[in-house]
This record gives C-alpha cells, sequence and structure tokens, in this order.
C-alpha cells in the first residue's frame, strides 16, 4: 500500500451504492456503525420512557400509551409481560447494539486505521461484512418489538428456563427465537469487527508508529477487540445451545421442571451453565464497552488539558491488568446461585482486584488535569463527566463485588444503580465525547459549541438525578425488573422518589434531541472543518478534511514521537504532531530529555 | 452599539443564573412530584398535570432559546471586540464545574440524609448485624475516596481553565507517585477482601445441627413452604410427582413426608437457626429475604440452601420500626415472568412459646382423602399420556 493506491484512486468510478451502501471505506463504514447506532439508542430510550412512566405512574392510565402500543397498553396501562419486553429490549439494545457495535464499531473503524497511519483496515471486505451483519442483526431485533406475541422478556442476561420453555411467558415464544437468531448474527458481526481490528492494529501500524507510540485509543480498541475475539464465541455456544433446547429437545440447561400443568421430559441439564456461558463473555462485555470510552477520554483529556496523558505507561499496563482480570470476574454475577461457596471466595478476590487498575486509570486522569490549560469543548466536558460517572460507578462496585455484601444488593436497585452509572452513562458519555470530538474527522464540518454546552450540562445533571437515587432504593431492599411497587408496603414510600427519577429521566432525554438536532444539521449546515481543529498530535488530523480512499494523498505520514507531546518546554506551541521529526523542534525536545519511557531511539 | 446587555452582564454572572436556572426548574419538578404522591391525587386531576408538564417543558424550550440567543449575541459581541469566544466558554465552564462541584455535594448529602433513611431497620439476622457493619466500613471509606476525587477533578477543571496566557505543566510520568497510588488501592482492597471472605465463609458455612430446616419452592407466582413436622425430617421429593393436589412432588412413601406440614405463612423461632432447603419448579427464582440480609437462588433441578438465625421477632421489629403494620417478607428477586413483581409470602418470627402454639394447630397435610386424590390424578396423567400414544401411532 503506497502511491499505488493514490494512483488507482483517480480511475476509480463509485457509484451510489457503493459509496454510501456497501462502502468498504472505513470511513464510511464508521458512519454506518454510527448512525445506526444512534437510532438503536434512540428506540433504547423511548423503551426506557415507557417504563419510567409505568414506574412514576404506576396507577395512572394515559391513553396515548394506548395508541402506541395498542394491545400492549389496553386502557392507557402498560402490560406487565410488555413491561418486561422493553426492559429486556432496552438492555439488549443499550449493552450490544449501542454501547458496543455503535461506540466500538464508530470509533475503532475511523480511528484504527488513521490514527495508527494505514490506508484502510487489513480487509476492508470484512469490515463491510460486519458492518451488513450487525445491520441485519439491528432489524431483525427491532422487527421483534412488532410481532404478535411481543420481543423477549427474559431479562438482557436471558436465564433459561425462563427463555427456554415458551409456556414460561410470552416473550419467551418468537421474540426470543428472533432475539437468539438476531444476537448470533450479532456475534458474527463482532467477531467479523474484532478480527479486522487485532490485525490492522499489529500489521499495518506506518513507520516509526510502535507499540508504545500508539495513542490510547487505539491501545484501548486493540484490547477491546481482544475480549470480544476471545469471549463472543463462548456467548455465541451458549446462545446455540440455547436454541436447541427450545427447538430440538435437548437437555443443556432444563431439568427438573414442572410447568403448565405437566412435568418436562428433560434431565440433567443446568440453568447455571448457561449463567456462566453468559456472563463468561457478559463480564469482558462490561469491559469492552467502557474500555474504548477510557481510550477516547484519554486522548480527549490529554488534548483539551494541553498535557501529556499522566503516566502513559501506567495507562496501558492499567488496560492491559483490566481486560486480562476480566476473564477471572464472571462469578460475581453468580454468589448467590448456589455455587461453591469457595468459587465464590475467588471471584470475589478476583473481582476487588479489578478495582486497583481502575484507580490508577482515575488517579491519573486527574493528574493530568492538574496544571493544565484545559479546553472546555463539549468533548472534553463529556470526557470530565466521564471520570466522574467512572468514579461514582466504580467505588459501588466495591460493594457488589464483596459476596457477603452482594447477598443483601443483588438483584435490587443498587445494582441498576451502580451499571447504569459506570456502565450505561460512563461509556455513552465516552461516546458523546467521541463524537464531538472526531465529528470534524467523520463529516469535515464543526458541531455548535453551544448546544454541545447546553447538552453535556442538561445531560450531566439527568444522570446522577435518575441513578443517583437508585442506590437508595436498592438499600431498602427493592429488587429490580418489578412491573410496580404497589404490592409491597415497604416499597410504597419510593413512589415519590420514582416520579422524580422518571421525571429526570423525560427531561434528560428531552435533552438528547439537543444533540440530535446538532448531529444532523451540522452534517449539512455546520461550519467548514479546519485541518486540525483541537491542535491534536495525532495522525488522523494530518489527513485531508475531504474523505479519500487510502486517506492520505502521496506518502503515509511517518511517525517520530509518542502523541502526547503537548505544552512541551522550549517549543513555541503548545502541541508537537506525532509525524515532526525530532530535529525540526528545539532542542529540548531531543530523546531522554523528559524521563526515559518514550524517548525514540530512532533519529530521523 | 445596541448589544449592552451582553456587555452588562460578566460572563461569570451570566453562568451563574444559568445555573442557578437550571437547579429551580428541577427542584420545582421534584417538588412537583413528590406533591401529588404525598396528597394522593384522585385520577381526574391527571389531566391537569399533564397539561401542566406540557406548559414546563414549553417554557423550558422557550428559556433554553432566550439563553441560547443571549449567548449568540454575546459571542458576536465579543467577536466584534476582538476577544476569543474560547476563553469565554472557557470560564463560564470552568466555573460552572465548580457550582456544579458544590450543588453535587450537597445533593449527595441531601439524599443520604433523606433517603438514606428510608433503608431498611437493623438487621433481624445475626449474620446481617456483621454484613451491615461491613457495608458502614466500606460506605465510609468510598465516601473518602468519592469526595475527595470529586473535589480534586471539578476544582482541577475550575482551577486550570483554559487561559491564552498559560501554558500547561509539561508532566508526563511519575513513578513513585504512581507506586503509591497503586500500591494503598491495593492494600485497602487487600483488607476489604479478607473482611468480606471471613463473614462469606462463616455465612456459607454448613448449617448447625440443632437448625429448623424448612423446603421452600419457587413457582410461578407464588412460594410453596414446607416444615418438616415433629420429626424435623423433610420427605422427599420429585418433580415427576407433581400434580394439582401434590405441588412440590412430595414422595409420601417416604416416611419422614407423612407429618410434613405445607403453611401460608413462615412463623421463625427466634434464635434458632433456620436452614432453607430451596428449589424451584418451573423457572429460576431468587428467594429475597431483605431484612434478614439474605437471599438465595431457587434454580429447577438444583437444590440451593442458605442458613441463618433470626435474632428480633416480629414485635421487637414492630417497636424499633415504630410501624405496628411491620412484617418479615420473602420476595422474589430474580424476573421470573410477567407477576414477578408480586410474588412474595410473609415471615413471622416468634418467641418459643408461640412457635410451639403455632405448630400445634398444622395439621400435617398428608390424609388418607389426599393419599387417593393423588392416586386419581396420577391416574388421569398416565391416560393422557397413553391417548397421547395411541394418537402418535395412529399418524
Amino acid at each position: 500500500m503506497s502511491d499505488h493506491t493514490t494512483h488507482h484512486e483517480e480511475h476509480h468510478k463509485e457509484t451510489f451504492i457503493s459509496k454510501y451502501v456497501f462502502s468498504m471505506d472505513h470511513k464510511m463504514i464508521a458512519k454506518q456503525y454510527l448512525i445506526t447506532g444512534i437510532i438503536m439508542a434512540v428506540i433504547g430510550m423511548v423503551l426506557s420512557i415507557l417504563f419510567r412512566i409505568q414506574l412514576g405512574w404506576p396507577d395512572e392510565s394515559f391513553p396515548f400509551l394506548e395508541k402506541l402500543l395498542g394491545k400492549w397498553a389496553q386502557g392507557g396501562r402498560i402490560d406487565p409481560a410488555f413491561y418486561m419486553s422493553m426492559v429486556t429490549i432496552h438492555g439488549t439494545i443499550m449493552v450490544f447494539f449501542v454501547l458496543t457495535a455503535g461506540l466500538s464499531g464508530t470509533f475503532s473503524n475511523l480511528l484504527i486505521p488513521l490514527q495508527i497511519g494505514a490506508r484502510d483496515m487489513a480487509s476492508p471486505f470484512i469490515n463491510m461484512l460486519s458492518y451488513w451483519f450487525f445491520f441485519l442483526s439491528s432489524v431483525i431485533m427491532t422487527w421483534s418489538l412488532l410481532i404478535e406475541s411481543g420481543p423477549a422478556s427474559g431479562g438482557w442476561t436471558i436465564y433459561p428456563p425462563l427463555s427456554a420453555i415458551p409456556k414460561a411467558m410470552p416473550g419467551s415464544g418468537l421474540g426470543m427465537t428472533l432475539w437468539l437468531i438476531s444476537m448470533a448474527i450479532f456475534v458474527a458481526s463482532a467477531l467479523m469487527g474484532g478480527i479486522n481490528y487485532i490485525s490492522t492494529v499489529l500489521n499495518m501500524r506506518t513507520k516509526g508508529m510502535s507499540m508504545t507510540k500508539m495513542p490510547l485509543t487505539i491501545w484501548a480498541f486493540l484490547l477491546t477487540a481482544i475480549l470480544g475475539v476471545l469471549s463472543f464465541p463462548v456467548l455465541f455456544a451458549g446462545v446455540i445451545l440455547l436454541i436447541f433446547d427450545r427447538g430440538f429437545g435437548t437437555s443443556f440447561y432444563l431439568s427438573d421442571i414442572f410447568i403448565g400443568g405437566e412435568a418436562l421430559p428433560n434431565h440433567g441439564g443446568s440453568p447455571v451453565l448457561f449463567q456462566h456461558l453468559f456472563w463468561f463473555l457478559g463480564h469482558p462485555e462490561v469491559y469492552i464497552i467502557i474500555m474504548p470510552a477510557l481510550g477516547i477520554s484519554s486522548e480527549i483529556i490529554a488534548t483539551n488539558a494541553r498535557k501529556p496523558i499522566f503516566g502513559y505507561r501506567a495507562m496501558i499496563i492499567s488496560l492491559i491488568g483490566i481486560a486480562f482480570l476480566s476473564f477471572i470476574v464472571w462469578g460475581h454475577h453468580m454468589f448467590i446461585t448456589g455455587m461453591n461457596p469457595f468459587l465464590g471466595s475467588v471471584f470475589m478476590f478476583t473481582t476487588l482486584i479489578i478495582a486497583v487498575p481502575s484507580a490508577v486509570k482515575t488517579f491519573n486522569y486527574l493528574a493530568t488535569l492538574w496544571r493544565g490549560n484545559i479546553q472546555f469543548t463539549p468533548a472534553m466536558l463529556f470526557a470530565i463527566g466521564l471520570v466522574s460517572l467512572f468514579i461514582t460507578g466504580g467505588l459501588t462496585g466495591i460493594f457488589l463485588g464483596n459476596a457477603s455484601l452482594d447477598i443483601n444488593l443483588h438483584d435490587t436497585y443498587f445494582v441498576v444503580a451502580h451499571f447504569h452509572i459506570v456502565m450505561g452513562s460512563a461509556a455513552m458519555f465516552g461516546m458523546f465525547a467521541g463524537v464531538y470530538h472526531w465529528y470534524p474527522r467523520l463529516f469535515g464540518k464543526m458541531m455548535d459549541d453551544r448546544l454541545g454546552y447546553f447538552h453535556f450540562w442538561l445531560t450531566f445533571i439527568a444522570v446522577y438525578c435518575v441513578f443517583f437515587p437508585m442506590h437508595f432504593m436498592g438499600l431498602d431492599g427493592v429488587p429490580r425488573r418489578y412491573y410496580s411497587f404497589t404490592s409491597f408496603d415497604f416499597m410504597k414510600e419510593w413512589l415519590a422518589v420514582n416520579r422524580f427519577i422518571s421525571i429526570a429521566a423525560i427531561l434528560g432525554s428531552l435533552a438528547q434531541f439537543i444533540f440530535l438536532y446538532n448531529f444532523f444539521r451540522s452534517i449539512f449546515k455546520g461550519k467548514k472543518a479546519p485541518q486540525n481543529p483541537w491542535n491534536s498530535n495525532t495522525l488522523e488530523w494530518t489527513a485531508p478534511v475531504k474523505h479519500m480512499h487510502g486517506n492520505w494523498p502521496g506518502e503515509i505520514p511517518w511517525v517520530y514521537r509518542w502523541p502526547y507531546d503537548y505544552s512541551k518546554p522550549g517549543h513555541d506551541e503548545d502541541f508537537i504532531p506525532q509525524n515532526v521529526p525530532l530535529s525540526q523542534t528545539m532542542s529540548s525536545n531531543l530523546p531522554g530529555d523528559y524521563g526515559t519511557h518514550h524517548g525514540s531511539k530512532e533519529s530521523h | 452599539m445596541n448589544i449592552s446587555i451582553a456587555q452588562q452582564l460578566k460572563s461569570s454572572t451570566k453562568a451563574i443564573l444559568l445555573f442557578v436556572l437550571l437547579t429551580i426548574s428541577s427542584t420545582i419538578s421534584f417538588a412537583q412530584a413528590t406533591m401529588p404522591a404525598a396528597t394522593d391525587v384522585a385520577s381526574q386531576e391527571l389531566g391537569i398535570t399533564f397539561w401542566f408538564y406540557v406548559l414546563l417543558l414549553i417554557a423550558a424550550v422557550f428559556a433554553f432559546a432566550v439563553v441560547n440567543k443571549t449567548l449568540k449575541v454575546l459571542e458576536l459581541t465579543q467577536e466584534l471586540n476582538g476577544k476569543k469566544i474560547k476563553n469565554t466558554y472557557n470560564n463560564v465552564n470552568g466555573i460552572f464545574f465548580i457550582v456544579f462541584l458544590l450543588l453535587f455535594l450537597a445533593y449527595v448529602y441531601d439524599q443520604f440524609n433523606t433517603l438514606g433513611r428510608m433503608g431498611l431497620p437493623e438487621s433481624a439476622s445475626e449474620h446481617g448485624a456483621i454484613t451491615d457493619n461491613l457495608f458502614n466500613i466500606t460506605a465510609i471509606i468510598t465516601g473518602i475516596v468519592f469526595i475527595i476525587t470529586h473535589i480534586l477533578l471539578f476544582y482541577f477543571s475550575f482551577k486550570y481553565k483554559g487561559k491564552e496566557t498559560r501554558k500547561a505543566f509539561f508532566y508526563s510520568h511519575n513513578d513513585k507517585l504512581e507506586l503509591y497510588w497503586t500500591i494503598i488501592p491495593a492494600i485497602v482492597l487487600a483488607v476489604m477482601v479478607l473482611s468480606g471472605w471471613k463473614a462469606w465463609t462463616n455465612i456459607t458455612a454448613p448449617a448447625p445441627k440443632e437448625a429448623l430446616t424448612l423446603d421452600v419452592t419457587g413457582k410461578q407466582f407464588a412460594w410453596i413452604v414446607r416444615y418438616p413436622g415433629n420429626d424435623n425430617a423433610l420427605g422427599s421429593k420429585a418433580f415427576k410427582l407433581v400434580n394439582d393436589v401434590n405441588e412440590t412432588g412430595v414422595d409420601f412413601n417416604d416416611k419422614n413426608a407423612k407429618d410434613d406440614l405445607l403453611v401460608n405463612e413462615i412463623y421463625l423461632p427466634v434464635n434458632r437457626p433456620v436452614k432453607f432447603n430451596f428449589n424451584a419448579r418451573d423457572v429460576i427464582h431468587s428467594a429475597y429475604m431483605p431484612h434478614f440480609r439474605a437471599q438465595m437462588n431457587c434454580v429447577p433441578g438444583m437444590p440451593t440452601t442458605f442458613w441463618f438465625k433470626p435474632t428480633i421477632t416480629t414485635e421487637q421489629m414492630r417497636l424499633k420500626t415504630n410501624d405496628p403494620k411491620f412484617d418479615y417478607l420473602l420476595l422474589c428477586a430474580k424476573v421470573c415472568g410477567s407477576a414477578h413483581y408480586n410474588m412474595q409470602i410473609k415471615i413471622v418470627v416468634v418467641n418459643d412459646t408461640e412457635y410451639a402454639t403455632w405448630l400445634a394447630t398444622k395439621k400435617p397435610f398428608y390424609t388418607e382423602e389426599m393419599a387417593k386424590q393423588i392416586q386419581e390424578a396420577a391416574a388421569s396423567v398416565a391416560k393422557a399420556k397413553e391417548e397421547k400414544l395411541a394418537l402418535n401411532t395412529h399418524e
């Protein structure tokens, strides 16, 4: 890949379909992922508003709900079965379709080739297939909302036997089948994407881009892809076995069941086996979600604090530590399934250990801000918001990781608060930060900063208003996934709080329309983006604003320095891009002048 | 020039004004949210509340538009005066962060003060007192970290907000410092792991021999509780024996089963360990007893157990909580179907004599008549099966 590509470019004529639909260009695929992700996010958000209405006003009827949902909201009140469906699909969409594919898919695709100096992905064709598999699975998942028996409804974790036996609840019929098909296709998409990201990062870095000169975004995407490739097949296996149990009479997860007036013939299976398989993916999955967000925020915080990221090496080591440990902590989701208590102790130990690299990352973010010259772009605000949410949600993880405390907190609203803050909101903030920061690279236009500020502050306040009170509900023993809290006397006192949460959630979701307006308007009417709007060091800002095949006309830039030479003493500007040779800057930029880690040994 | 409003107000003042506006509107909506719940509005008032929110929304959009326009004016003014709008926004957002920090800490404090008091009463089980203590220690440690890191995060954001004149301090790493903040959390977490581990091993240790053993079966959507009767031994059961009469499939050929009792409320003698044998008939349930800090999943085909020692009777707890209607509960915490939200059974903790009296009123559920019914039910199941087979052969 060199001049040959650009030469080829001039002769290549693109049709509409090859440019916008079945595109093999990583930048276009990134946009496709992003826009599909946004559409799925809006669906997930609308579902959450609908069930928040139910939780905030459990005894009141809303005629508009009947118009919207038909038989699922007869008399304007949401049906309990459909409530469960909405919770399930909200979780599935947000976890997999928005924060895995939408976040990782968008930014891995956009940034990996551009930041490491490659013309495209290792396999553009597989990259395209990855998107279209994702698109297909999105369509099936959305379709399942519309079928007569309702979508899957056993929670996004789809524990059998509830999900395995159609008699168990309405959503366990066709809805569950569609869920399983959709997820099987999704896994295929995630694997094709992941293999591509890994091979691209390992093989296609430009000259001088050693592993320790890569931006932290790339490290995060690489480790995320490795996690995905190693853990998604396990979910796939679990899903296939479940399909067998549902359709072909096997007993992997089923045993000793009497339901609907008859004893099932299944014998010898274990429902807990599914939980092991599910969480073997499920736990790495939450790091698949948060690590790209952490990578994005590292990059944005360094760029906008105009300082090197503090402890670059420690950041990489902690990412690797988190990635490794995330494979041996899945059992903390299962402390009270009745598994061997000794196993519980082991998982408690590994779970609390994972807090150490997370703490290192947090302190390094704080040290990066210290004595910086912070430019509050909307992206920077969201990155700082992410750090706040990561701290808040991470600390409550210490309670849940402790098996003896988990007994009383398991499956309560405390868990809901914990993961919505640390995984949901924090990762979503990472995604917003990424969109605001790389929008000029994606669309060649600038987003409106002012609307971005509004969006951030309203969202930030709303997140804490929605999720913080939930901790206290959990401490009062209020379980999650309850259709209403009116059947228990001791939960009735939470009605006012639930109403507050619902109102905050509705206002917060209205604030998202500011983002949507800003996003779609700026594509057409935004200011034209300058070459390097944030004065950033990384390679993507050296590529022409207008997208082209092969990313750079002429030669690919070479890399001479790490990506965080911000505010270097002795240099007149506060940034030195990675492709600036050491000899071209002031003498203080020679290797070894700022420590031993990143001094480049090669000179130009 | 005409655009003087913007100049008269300093940007910082404006920032604070905007923030106050936001806070007031959210407080109002909270007040609105809590009020109807307190006064229990009739449903015809719903129309009013709905329109109230529509008006609120319109007002919010309007306010948003006004602020947005004002800021646009500000931007233009600054551009005309040759100032950089970037600096203004750095100031505004920096101040927002410090204001947010103060409001956030006040909000967190307020939540602990109000919502924190709505939590569960003191633990009614022996191990619960230990885990509650552990919870409090963890809460204090994480609380300190939470407050310090948030103060630093938002204070740094304020203090080091961008200025044209300043250059950031090039500070790429400090191995010693990084080592400290790796080792200190590691030590703190190690202490927590050890104390958690100790509590966990005690809780999950085998139940004492004198424990009362109960059989709890979850089904959609109820709990079936079986007492062992006078022999303190439960009869065995098998899911293939389940039918409408014999809901948990107790094997009545087992002589231990003959005196077993079925109950509608769980009575427990205080200060005697109780061991629950959990099982589920159809899907996974989770037996959650929040007041005892006890929870265990009920899994079809896989028996699980949990034991604890209740220490406070229902009467005593009613006095302590000052709530004459207080009751202990066992509820389902694992999603199990459409009516998952209402699957409960009452637990009553009493002293030994009351327990003995209660137990004496209960009769074993196995009677001659039941034996007959069971036989009939089994026969009809067998017949249905034969018919099914016959149909199959005809096909």
